[in-house]
C-alpha cells in the first residue's frame, strides 16, 4: 500500500503520496519547504498518513 | 480505615505489564524513538553565541530575550506541571503511556537546563533578579476591540486543570479520569505544545538564519522540536483513542481550546520586534497545527476560530507561548 498526505496549510490543499512512510516524510518536508518556508515532524506526517492503492 | 492487609491480591497482569500488543503499539513506539534521540546540552559550545549576541543592536538582544526567558520559564513550567498526566496513565492502567512520559517528563527538564546554560553562557543570566528587565508580563492582555481576552495556558491552566487530574485520580473513577486526562493533555499537547508554541520555535530558527548567528541557539530549537513532536503526537494519539472509545469527550477539546481562544487570534509580540519576519506566515501557520491536531484527534475544527485567527482586522498582540 502506498501512503499519502493531505497538506492543512491555509489555501494548499496539496496531496503527497509515496511508496512508503520515509519517502512520504521526505516528500512532504520538501513541500513544506518549498511551498511555505516551514517543516513537518516525521511523527505528525505518520499520525496523518493514510493507505492507498498504488497507481 | 482499610489495612495492607485489606488490599485485594495483585494478579500476574497486573505485575507483568508487558504485551506484545503494547509493544508494537504507537506509543511504545515513541518511547524506543526518544531514547534513540538523546542529546545532553551541556555538551555543547556556546562561545559563539556570546561572541555573536555582543554584536547585536540592543533592541535585537531585548527582542531576542522577550522570547528566550519566556522558553526558560516555560520549560520549567511545563517539567514541573507534567505528573498528574504520569498519574492519570498509570491510574487508567496504561504502562506504554507510563514508560513514553518518563522521556517525555526528562527531555521538558533538559529544555529548562538548555536555556538555562545558554542565558547563564551567553548573557551571564539565569537567576530570577537577573532577568527581570527581559520578562513582559501577559496575563492582562486584552484586544483593544473588546472581543477577545488572553490568559496564561501555562502558568495558570496547567496547575488548574493538572490539580482536577490528580483529584479524579485520588477518586479513583476511570471516566473522571479519562475526562480529565483529556482537558488536560488538550491543554498541554494540543493547544500550548501543538499550536500556541509551535510559531514562537519557527520564528528564533528563522531570526538565527537572517541575522546569521547564534548557531547553538538555533541547533537547541531544533532539537527542542523534534522532541516536541512525539510531545504533541502522544497527546493526540492517547486522546483520540479515548475520543474514539467516548465520542463525547471531542466536545471537551472544543470546551479547552475556547477558554484560550483569544491566545491564537492574537498575534505575538515577538513577531513585531524583529521587522524582517514574515508575520503572515506565522499567523496562518497557527491554522495548519489546529488542523492538524484536529485531523489527529479525529474532530472536525471550528471554522469560526480559524476565520478570526485569519482575520486581519483582527489585530492584538499577546505573549510567547512557551512550552
Amino acid at each position: 500500500m502506498a501512503k499519502q498526505w493531505t497538506c492543512n496549510e491555509h489555501e494548499c490543499g496539496a496531496v503527497i503520496t509515496a511508496d512508503d512512510i520515509d519517502e512520504l516524510i521526505e516528500k512532504v518536508n520538501q513541500h513544506m519547504t518549498e511551498a511555505h518556508d516551514s517543516y513537518e515532524f516525521e511523527e505528525m506526517i505518520e499520525v496523518a498518513a493514510v493507505d492507498v492503492n498504488a497507481a | 480505615m482499610s489495612t495492607i492487609e485489606d488490599l485485594p491480591e495483585r494478579t500476574l497482569e497486573s505485575r507483568l505489564r508487558f504485551t506484545r500488543d503494547m509493544m508494537a503499539g504507537p506509543v511504545y513506539r515513541k518511547y524506543e524513538r526518544a531514547l534513540r534521540k538523546m542529546w545532553d546540552p551541556g555538551e555543547w559550545d556556546y562561545t559563539q553565541d556570546r561572541a555573536d549576541f555582543e554584536k547585536l543592536t540592543p533592541e535585537q538582544q531585548k527582542g531576542l530575550l522577550m522570547i528566550t526567558v519566556r522558553f526558560l520559564a516555560g520549560e520549567q513550567e511545563v517539567t514541573d506541571e507534567l505528573l498528574p498526566m504520569i498519574y492519570a496513565a498509570h491510574m487508567l492502567g496504561r504502562y506504554d503511556w507510563v514508560m513514553y512520559l518518563s522521556t517525555f517528563m526528562l527531555e521538558e527538564a533538559r529544555h529548562s537546563q538548555f536555556f538555562a546554560i545558554w542565558h547563564d553562557k551567553v548573557i551571564d543570566c539565569v537567576e530570577p533578579e537577573e532577568l527581570r528587565p527581559y520578562w513582559v508580563d501577559h496575563e492582562k492582555t486584552t484586544d483593544p476591540s473588546g472581543h477577545f481576552t488572553t490568559g496564561e495556558p501555562v502558568y495558570e491552566g496547567l496547575p488548574f486543570y493538572g490539580q482536577k487530574l490528580v483529584e479524579a485520580c485520588h477518586a479513583g473513577d476511570l471516566k473522571e479520569i479519562e475526562k480529565g486526562f483529556v482537558r488536560f493533555a488538550t491543554l498541554y499537547n494540543v493547544w500550548v505544545e501543538g499550536v500556541l508554541t509551535m510559531p514562537s520555535y519557527e520564528m528564533v530558527i528563522d531570526t538565527c538564519d537572517i541575522w546569521n548567528a547564534l548557531p547553538t541557539l538555533r541547533h537547541g530549537f531544533k532539537q527542542i522540536i523534534a522532541d516536541e513532536g512525539r510531545h504533541i503526537t502522544f497527546g493526540t494519539t492517547a486522546c483520540r483513542e479515548l475520543i474514539d472509545a467516548n465520542p463525547e469527550y471531542g466536545d471537551l477539546v472544543h470546551e479547552m481550546i475556547e477558554l484560550y481562544r483569544g491566545n491564537a487570534v492574537g498575534m505575538l509580540g515577538y513577531q513585531r520586534s524583529v521587522p524582517e519576519l514574515n508575520l503572515d506566515k506565522y499567523q496562518t501557520q497557527k491554522v495548519r497545527h489546529y488542523k492538524n491536531r484536529c485531523r489527529e484527534l479525529g474532530i472536525d475544527a471550528d471554522q469560526t476560530l480559524i476565520d478570526q485567527i485569519l482575520d486581519p482586522n483582527i489585530d492584538f498582540v499577546i505573549g510567547v507561548e512557551a512550552g
